[in-house]
C-alpha cells in the first residue's frame, strides 16, 4: 500500500496544501505548454517541446490528482453511504453544468480565429475538471468498496492503487489503443476493478428510502459520467490538434470503466435489494433496541425503566400482539406487572390457564406454544401461540415475559434466540440495579450504625477516674458497632453512685435499652441514690421501656465517703469482687436479686437485696458483665468466676488501670483471640 | 445443642443436650413455641444432658415466664448441673421457675 509515505515528515494539513498548490499549479502549467504548442503550430515556430513533455506534464498533473484525493479521502470518513454517494452525484452535476456552460459559450461565440485558443483552453479546463471528478469519486468507491473489508480486499485494492499509479506513468510511453500492450494493460485493470465492484456490504445498511434515494443518485452520476466520456471522446477525436488523446490516456480511461462498472453493479445490487429491505430494517430495529436495552443496563436506571424497555424491545422484535412481564421483587413475594397489548385482567386468565394446564412452568420456557391446545376460545380470546421466557440471573429467575400472538406458530427460532438475549441483558440490568440498590443500603445503614456508635461511645464515662475516694478504672468494648452493656458512675456531693447493666441481646435494639438505662441512672440518682430506692424505681421505669423478651442486669453500687462503706444492689448481674486488702481475703458478693424487666410487678422488691460493706484503704471492688465470665477458649471452657479471682488475687499490686488492662489480655489469651462478645469492666480502689 | 421432644400423657418432655448459648438459643426457643401451639398442660425440660448455659439461653426461659402463666402450663426444669443452676441463680430467676432436682421430684408436683 502506498501508505502516506510519500512527504510523511509534513503535517497533515501542509501536506494537503501542497498537493492542492501542486495540482492547481501542474493544471495551469499543462494548459500554459499546450496553448503555447498551439500557438507555436500557427506561428510555424516551434519551441522545441513535443509529445513527451507534454505526456510528463499530463503525468505530473494527474499524479497530483491521485495523491491529493488520497490524501483527502480520509475527511469523508464521518460520512454516511448516501452522502458519500451524494458528493459523486453533485460532482457529477457540477461537471456536466460546466460541460454544458463550455459547450453554450463556445456555440453562441462561434467565430472562428482567435476563438480556437479560447477553445482548447476551455476543452482543457473541461479535461481537468473530469481527471479531478474521476479520482475522487474512485477515491469515494474505494470508501465505500473497503466497508468492512476483508484482508483478501484489502490487499486486492492496494494492487488494484498501484496498477492505477501505474497507469499515470503508462503515458510516457506513448502507447496507444490498439496496441496490444495497452489491452493487456485495460484488460488487467478492469479485470480487478470489476472484482472490486462486488463488495457492497453497504447496500444492506440503507433503509428503503435510502437505497431509493442511492438509485437514483448512482443512476445520475453514471449517466453524466457517461456523458462526459463521450464529450471527452468526441473532443479527442474531433480536434485536429490531439491534446486531449483519450485513446492513449490509460489512466483516465481506466477510470471511467471502473467508475461505470461499479455504478452499475450497485445499482443491480440496490435494485435486487430492495424487497428484502424490510428484513434488513428490522435486524437494524433489533438492533437499535438491543443498544437502547445496553444503554439502560448502562445507566444503572430504575427497574421499572429496564423492565419497560424490555418489554417493548421483545413486543417489536418479535411483531407480538401483546407482551406481559412479571418482575418478581427482590424484598417480599411480590410481583410487578407489565403489559402492553392486553389488559391485566386478561393477562392473568391466559396466565394461568397456560400454567396450571401444564403443571411445571420450566417446560414452557422458550417453546413456542400452540394456544389453541391449551387454552379454551373464551380464555385466549384471538391468540393463537405464545412464547414464555424467563428472566434468567446467574442466581436465579427473577421474572418472566410472555409474548402472545395471534397468529399460530408465531415464533420462529430467531425471534426466540433474539428475545432471549434481550432477557439476559434485562435480567442482568435488573439484578445489578438491585445489587446496587443493597449495596447503598448497606452503606446507609452502615453510616448510620457508625453515627450511633459514636453516640453511644459519648454515653459511656471516660475510662479513669481519681478522686478522694477512690482510683477508678474502666474499659468497655461491643462486639458490633453498638452494644448492650453499659457503666456509669456520677458523683453526688461527696458519694459516689456508680452502675453496670448488661441488656439481653445484643446490637440495635440492646444499644436503645442500653441509652434509656442512662437515662434512667441519671435521673434517679438525683432523687433515689439509695440502692433499694433505685434498683425498684429502675425496675419500673425501664421495664415499660423493654420488650416482652428482654430484661436489663444490673449492679447498683453506692459509695458513702462520710460512713467508709458501699451499699450495693443487684439485679440479675454478676457478682462483684471484693478483695480485703488487710486480711488478703476476696470474695464474690452474692446476694439475692433479679433482672429488671422480668417481674413489672411491685413485688420485684421482695426479690432484691440491699447489703452494705464496710470499706478500708486499698480495698478493691472489681464489677464486669458476663462477657468476661463467659468468655470461652477453644475447648469451649468459660473463664469463669474462679479465673477472675484468682486473675484479681495475683495483681492486686497494680494499679487500677494495670489491672484492667492486663484483665483484658488475660482473657484475650484465654479464647485464643475469639473473644467477640460485649463486655464492660471497671475496678476500683479505696482511699 | 440437641433438643428432644417427647410426650408422656399431657406432659411434654425437652431434653436439653449440649450448649445452650447464643447461637443455640433460637432452636429452644422454636421448640417452646412450637410446644405451645399444642394442648400442653405441663412441660418438662430436662438439664440432665446440657453441658452449659449462657446469659442468652437464660432470657428464653425469661421471655416465656410471662405467657406460661397465662395459659396456666406449668413448667417444671430439672436435672440442672451445679454450674448451669448458678446461672440460673445469679439472674434470680431460679426463684421464678419451678427447679427440681429429678424427673421425679417433678412428677410430683401437681
Amino acid at each position: 500500500m502506498i501508505r502516506s509515505g510519500l512527504l510523511p515528515v509534513l503535517s497533515e494539513q501542509l501536506r494537503e496544501r501542497l498537493l492542492i498548490a501542486w495540482c492547481f499549479f501542474s493544471a495551469l502549467l499543462f494548459i500554459a505548454f499546450d496553448l503555447s504548442r498551439f500557438e507555436g503550430l500557427f506561428s510555424q515556430q516551434s519551441i522545441g517541446l513535443g509529445n513527451f513533455e507534454k505526456n510528463l506534464l499530463l503525468v505530473q498533473f494527474e499524479l497530483s490528482c491521485f495523491l491529493l484525493f488520497r490524501e483527502l479521502q480520509h475527511r469523508s470518513a464521518s460520512l454516511s453511504f448516501l452522502e458519500q454517494i451524494q458528493k459523486v452525484f453533485s460532482n457529477a452535476l457540477f461537471v456536466l453544468l460546466l460541460a454544458l456552460i463550455i459547450k453554450t459559450f463556445l456555440f453562441l461565440n462561434n467565430r472562428g480565429g482567435n476563438m480556437d485558443a479560447i477553445h482548447l483552453v476551455l476543452d482543457l479546463i473541461f479535461f481537468a475538471a473530469v481527471c479531478l471528478f474521476l479520482f475522487s469519486s474512485f477515491f469515494t468507491w474505494k470508501r465505500l468498496i473497503s466497508y468492512q473489508k476483508t484482508r483478501s480486499v484489502a490487499r486486492f485494492w492496494s494492487v488494484f492503487e498501484w496498477m492505477i499509479l501505474f497507469a499515470i506513468f503508462f503515458q510516457l510511453l506513448d502507447f496507444h489503443f490498439f496496441d496490444n500492450t495497452f489491452l493487456l494493460a485495460i484488460g488487467a485493470i478492469s479485470s480487478l476493478g470489476l472484482l472490486l465492484s462486488f463488495n457492497l456490504k453497504w447496500v444492506a445498511y440503507l433503509n428503503l428510502v435510502q437505497k431509493g434515494q442511492s438509485l437514483l443518485l448512482i443512476l445520475t452520476a453514471a449517466a453524466c459520467t457517461l456523458f462526459m466520456y463521450s464529450e471527452l471522446s468526441t473532443l479527442s477525436s474531433t480536434r485536429f490538434f490531439k491534446t486531449i488523446d483519450l485513446s492513449g490516456n490509460l489512466v483516465v480511461f481506466s477510470l471511467f470503466v471502473f467508475f461505470i462498472s461499479y455504478s452499475v453493479i450497485s445499482l443491480l445490487v440496490v435494485t435486487f435489494n430492495l424487497p428484502t429491505s424490510s428484513v434488513f430494517e428490522q435486524k437494524f430495529g433489533d438492533l437499535l433496541l438491543f443498544q437502547r436495552i445496553n444503554e439502560v443496563i448502562e445507566l444503572g436506571r430504575a427497574e421499572k425503566e429496564v423492565a419497560q424497555a424490555l418489554l417493548e424491545g421483545s413486543q417489536s422484535s418479535t411483531a407480538s400482539d401483546a407482551a406481559c412481564l412479571d418482575i418478581f421483587s427482590d424484598q417480599d413475594s411480590g410481583i410487578h406487572h407489565f403489559a402492553t397489548g392486553i389488559d391485566e385482567d386478561h393477562f392473568q386468565r391466559i396466565k394461568h390457564g397456560l400454567f396450571s394446564t401444564t403443571g411445571h412452568v420450566e417446560s414452557l420456557y422458550f417453546q413456542n406454544i400452540n394456544l389453541k391446545k391449551i387454552l379454551k376460545q373464551d380464555v385466549r380470546q384471538g391468540f393463537l401461540s405464545a412464547l414464555v421466557i424467563p428472566l434468567r440471573t446467574s442466581r436465579s429467575d427473577i421474572g418472566q415475559l410472555i409474548l402472545l400472538k395471534k397468529v399460530s406458530d408465531g415464533f420462529e427460532k430467531e425471534m426466540v434466540d433474539l428475545v432471549k438475549s434481550f432477557t439476559i441483558s434485562g435480567a442482568q440490568s435488573i439484578h445489578n440495579t438491585r445489587l446496587l440498590n443493597q449495596e447503598k443500603e448497606k452503606e446507609r445503614l452502615q453510616a448510620q450504625m457508625d453515627m450511633a456508635s459514636e453516640v453511644q461511645k459519648g454515653l459511656i464515662p471516660l475510662s479513669s477516674l481519681e478522686n478522694d475516694l477512690c482510683s477508678v478504672a474502666a474499659a468497655y468494648k461491643s462486639a458490633l458497632e453498638i452494644g448492650g452493656d453499659y457503666f456509669d458512675l456520677q458523683m453526688v456531693g461527696e458519694n459516689l453512685a456508680f452502675v453496670m447493666g448488661d441488656v439481653s441481646g445484643k446490637g440495635a435494639s440492646a444499644a436503645i435499652n442500653m441509652a434509656q438505662m442512662k437515662g434512667v441512672f441519671q435521673s434517679l440518682i438525683l432523687t433515689h441514690p439509695d440502692p433499694a430506692s433505685f434498683i425498684a424505681l429502675a425496675n419500673q421505669a425501664i421495664g415499660n421501656c423493654l420488650k416482652e423478651r428482654s430484661f436489663i442486669t444490673l449492679l447498683y453500687v453506692y459509695l458513702s465517703a462520710q460512713e467508709k462503706n458501699f451499699c450495693f444492689a443487684r439485679a440479675g448481674h454478676c457478682p462483684a469482687l471484693f478483695y480485703k486488702s488487710r486480711t488478703g481475703e476476696s470474695s464474690y458478693l452474692n446476694s439475692k436479686g433479679l433482672g429488671l424487666g422480668i417481674i413489672k410487678s411491685a413485688g420485684f422488691y421482695q426479690h432484691i437485696e440491699t447489703p452494705t460493706i464496710p470499706f478500708e484503704t486499698n480495698d478493691l471492688l472489681l464489677i464486669f458483665t458476663d462477657g468476661i465470665v463467659e468468655a470461652r477458649n477453644t475447648l469451649l471452657e468459660e473463664f469463669g468466676y474462679e479465673r477472675i479471682e484468682a486473675f484479681l488475687v495475683k495483681h492486686v499490686a497494680y494499679s487500677v488501670q494495670e489491672i484492667c488492662r492486663l484483665l483484658q489480655e488475660e482473657v484475650q489469651q484465654f479464647t485464643g483471640g475469639h473473644w467477640d462478645d460485649d463486655y464492660a469492666i471497671a475496678i476500683f480502689r479505696f482511699k | 445443642m440437641q433438643i428432644n421432644q417427647s410426650k408422656e400423657g399431657n406432659t411434654i418432655v425437652l431434653q436439653l443436650a449440649g450448649d445452650l448459648d447464643a447461637s443455640s438459643a433460637i432452636y429452644l426457643d422454636e421448640e417452646l413455641e412450637k410446644v405451645l401451639a399444642m394442648p400442653v398442660q405441663r412441660i418438662f425440660i430436662d438439664f440432665e444432658a446440657l453441658q452449659y448455659i449462657s446469659s442468652t439461653g437464660l432470657g428464653v426461659f425469661v421471655s416465656y415466664m410471662d405467657r406460661l402463666k397465662e395459659r396456666q402450663v406449668q413448667m417444671v426444669l430439672y436435672g440442672m448441673s451445679a454450674k448451669v443452676h448458678h446461672v440460673f441463680s445469679i439472674l434470680g430467676i431460679d426463684k421464678l421457675l419451678t427447679i427440681v432436682p429429678t424427673k421425679d421430684a417433678a412428677a410430683q408436683i401437681i
